[in-house]
């Protein structure tokens, strides 16, 4: 019998076939690497190789494989609920590869708890921010009753189960990617970014689960997705958990009139802006535009005029004197209720923070003072809490009920994540989400843009709050 | 590193030519001499006062793209640290509860002016460092704790050795062309390599003897190059580029995808780039600085130097970097040391010493290697060399077993 080395080499497989050729059916996994003089093949091809491998009846000594086969069991756990069963389903008879698709709030964490179980194999867990991270290891910690590792935020620990953030993943998966036998990517939309599908295909794990509620992309993504995860296996929709699993919801577009002042500012400013484009032809429907803005900003006369009129036009928009008028009387409206004000940046989160004394959550918060201002919110202890982009996904504040959206951008997905963190469900709970809208601006363009999703259709309404 | 808004390159027929600066330049001397002087006068201030006084001045020379490549190029030098003259997250935590109990009995009449108000009067005293700012302390008001040392001239020369790390980052490989007699130069580029994690492919090289290479072509790249392409190595390539600077006679080409353009970038030596902004030091690992002080002690008629020439082992990939050399009059005797992470290389090493049996080269092999490989293993131990000219090591390599070694040579 024809035997073969596998070795885990810095993210990648090297194979050894000691000078015989590779069976013909491995070789659309494999390279010749003239640099070492022995075959090369990804690390996310484990799996697949090692079957084609043994299929082909060769013999396989594997120094790749560094991880282990774990024996856990639930601790504090619940009946799955029937989405969830079916997902599981659904993802085992997929044979531990593959993407589920469920709305925030319905239950993705405890998901990839019954999968690693069903797994049973070390398992290391990935999530954009280190919010999320902190939050799968608290979860992790509960359900699984074992220490869990970290990595992220000044944290270097691995363990059976560990946890990471995409960032640290793609950093340290050239050393760790042997480690783990199965691989959950939660929020996996931010997968198939050049840097970020490293930290998939430098992994060896065959079991591969990727979680979101928000799959669309506009890049062609998908083939990335299904190549390094494996293909959607299920779908559940928001409008189809509403009442039992999510709270029921509605959303409410507000206009909001600019004061005579601004409205002068923002038509001048608006004007010297556009007139600068349009004299140089650049075209927003274009993917380079806004780089050609940047260099024809900063190369062209008056470019450093049109850059800073963009600038103080979309401040104006975005968080003029009406708008924080109106989060006050939405503020009264819902007084008591626990309120999520999120914003497009963060100038528009600490102006907001500053102007009602808030607690303001950005990438900027360090750690622990993040961490603090959760907890406080969780307990009730804070009632209001700003944030820009960073509270946009995952992070689990079931006790909200309104979201005021400040400002934000045209993306469907970003606004179905805003949604989504007001909607776990609870006694009595409806949730609200506010859209504030400065009229007469391009905000009206935005706002349509990033509505077109299934969960606002049949629930919108527009409000006209007076201020 | 540049941003890539900041780097300044033409293109000529899908060539990129970076815009390089004249380290001489009056002009530029001077506006580096502002921003160094400026940092210089102004440690201790927060970092948006700093921005702000250099503001006008930035916006005022012609190129504002160099301006502000220039400042970002000290600024990044520079440490800043955060105010701790009190503690902000406490004030803010007394604030916040106050906030969050009002908010409870706000009424319609209330503006949102009056409720802040009624905030800080009703969180105290304690506060009052909040109500300009309430988060005084983010990052853009951290204040200049240490400025480099660095004059302006050096700025400049220092800009155009970033300006072409920073383009390397979107390339996939470097193919470079290097002449160097220095063996010193030439260990520290090959070190660099293998610190750095790259792997080269060498295509020719010429006059090649034990000692020093005259020319080498070689691609260099990562693991994972020949599988997926892209810039995953970018800044790993980019970071090893000083090691390339140092050399005396340098050429490289490279293709990057930047702006969803595909462009080529080639420099050689007469383009003046060096590398003189700090230690290009070889790192020590602290097994050897252990081991060298515990030989020193124990075996002082052998003299221990990690200046070791390096020696050709094969084709390709195959240089033999000794760690140690040890000297007894005229006897020299090499020793290289494996660790697991380069482990790959020792069944190739193996043979070569198996071939080249009249060479003075020891090999010391990490034990937890062989726990791992038991293939591996077996092919160790049972090499006619093994415990003459190989042997193993747990934490660093054991002076009792080098001296007895050392002593066969001798």
């Amino acid at each position: 019998m024809s035997s073969v080395t596998i070795e885990f080499d810095a993210g990648t497989l090297l194979l050894d076939f000691s000078g015989v050729p590779p069976p013909a059916e491995a070789l659309a996994f494999l390279r010749f690497d003239d640099r070492v003089s022995l075959w090369r093949a990804r690390a996310c091809d484990y799996a697949p190789l090692r079957r084609v491998l043994h299929a082909a009846g060769w013999e396989v000594q594997d120094h790749a494989r560094a991880y282990s086969e774990l024996n856990l069991t639930l601790r504090n756990g619940f009946r799955p609920m029937a989405h969830q069963s079916r997902a599981l389903a659904a993802w085992k008879k997929a044979h531990g590869r593959g993407m589920v698709v469920m709305p925030t709030g319905s239950g993705k964490s405890y998901l990839a708890v019954l999968a690693i179980l069903s797994a049973g194999r070390s398992a290391l867990v990935i999530a954009p921010t280190i919010d999320l991270v902190q939050q799968w290891a608290s979860s992790l910690r509960k359900f699984l009753g074992i220490e869990i590792g970290m990595l992220g935020g000044g944290a270097r620990e691995i363990r059976d189960v560990t946890v990471s953030t995409y960032d640290s993943a793609v950093i340290f998966m050239e050393f760790i990617g042997a480690k783990f036998g199965m691989v959950v990517f939660d929020e996996c939309h931010h997968l198939p970014g050049p840097v970020n599908r490293l930290a998939a295909s430098m992994a060896i794990a065959p079991y591969r689960l990727g979680l979101t509620a928000t799959p669309e992309r506009e890049d062609g993504g998908e083939a990335v997705l299904n190549d390094l995860i494996g293909p959607k296996v299920c779908e559940i929709f928001i409008d189809e958990l509403e009442g039992r699993v999510l709270a029921p919801y509605e959303t409410r577009r507000v206009a909001v009139e600019l004061s005579a002042e601004e409205l002068e500012e923002y038509t001048a400013s608006r004007r010297i802006y556009t007139d600068f484009i349009r004299a140089h032809g650049i075209n927003f429907k274009e993917r380079d535009a806004w780089s050609q803005f940047i260099m024809l900003a900063a190369r062209r006369p008056g470019g450093r005029a049109a850059m800073n009129a963009y600038l103080k036009q979309r401040a104006i928009a975005r968080c003029g004197r009406g708008k924080l008028e109106m989060i006050w009387r939405i503020l009264i409206r819902h007084r008591g209720e626990r309120t999520i004000l999120f914003t497009a940046d963060n100038d528009a989160a600490y102006a907001i923070g500053n102007h009602f004394c808030f607690p303001v959550i950005t990438h900027k918060t360090k750690v622990g003072e993040r961490r603090e201002f959760l907890d406080r919110f969780r307990s009730g202890e804070y009632r209001v809490l700003v944030t820009s982009k960073v509270l946009n996904e995952g992070v689990d504040v079931p006790e909200a009920s309104v979201g005021i959206v400040v400002s934000g951008s045209g993306s469907s997905r970003e606004h179905v994540q805003r949604l989504g963190r007001i909607l776990r469900a609870s006694e009595g709970k409806q949730a609200v989400l506010y859209e504030l809208v400065s009229e007469g601006t391009s905000e009206i363009g935005v706002s349509e843009r990033r509505r077109k999703h299934r969960a606002y259709a049949g629930r919108h309404s527009e409000e006209g709050l007076s201020c | 590193m540049l941003t890539k808004e900041l780097l300044r390159f033409h293109t000529v027929s899908g060539r990129v030519k970076p815009q390089f600066i004249d380290p001489a330049d009056r002009g530029l001397l001077a506006f580096a001499a502002a921003v160094v002087r400026t940092y210089q006068d102004f440690q201790g201030t927060p970092r948006s006062e700093i921005l702000e006084t250099l503001e006008p001045r930035i916006n005022s020379q012609r190129d504002l793209k160099l301006a502000r490549g220039l400042w970002k190029l000290y600024d990044d030098m520079c440490v800043f640290s955060g105010d701790t003259s009190c503690d902000w997250a406490a004030m803010r935590r007394t604030l916040f509860s106050c906030s969050s109990r009002l908010i409870l009995s706000i009424s319609e009449e209330e503006t949102f002016s009056d409720f802040r108000t009624r905030v800080f009067a009703g969180a105290g005293e304690t506060v009052l460092p909040l109500s300009d700012n309430i988060y005084a302390d983010l990052p853009d008001y951290e204040r200049l704790a240490e400025v480099p040392k660095m004059t302006p001239a050096l700025l400049l020369e220092k800009y155009n050795v970033v300006l072409v790390q920073s383009l390397v980052l979107y390339a996939e490989s470097l193919e470079l062309t290097i002449e160097e007699h220095d063996g010193a130069r030439m260990r520290r580029f090959f070190k660099y390599l293998k610190f750095f994690r790259l792997l080269a492919e060498v295509s020719s090289s010429s006059k090649w003897e034990e000692g020093t290479p005259s020319a080498v072509r070689m691609k260099i790249d990562g693991p994972a190059s020949i599988l997926d392409g892209g810039a995953k190595y970018g800044l790993q390539l980019a970071s090893f580029l000083p090691a390339l600077f140092q050399l005396s006679r340098w050429k490289f080409a490279c293709a990057l995808k930047l702006n969803g353009k595909e462009l080529k970038l080639s420099l050689d030596d007469s383009s003046g780039l060096t590398y003189r902004f700090g230690r290009l030091g070889i790192y020590i690992p602290e097994e050897v600085r252990m081991f060298a002080r515990l030989f020193a002690e124990r075996v002082p008629e052998w003299t221990l130097s990690s200046d070791s020439p390096f020696l050709k082992a094969g084709p390709r990939q195959s240089f033999v970097f000794p760690d140690i050399t040890f000297t007894h009059g005229e006897k020299k005797v090499y020793l290289e040391l494996f660790h697991k992470w380069h482990s790959r290389q020792i069944p190739e090493r193996l043979a070569f010493l198996e071939k080249h049996p009249d060479l003075s080269l020891v090999l010391g092999i990490e034990r937890r290697i062989l726990s791992s490989n038991p293939t591996l293993a077996e092919r160790i131990e049972s090499h006619p060399l093994f415990g003459s000219r190989i042997f193993l090591f747990r934490d660093f390599p054991p002076v009792e077993k080098m001296r007895k070694i050392l002593e066969a040579f001798a």
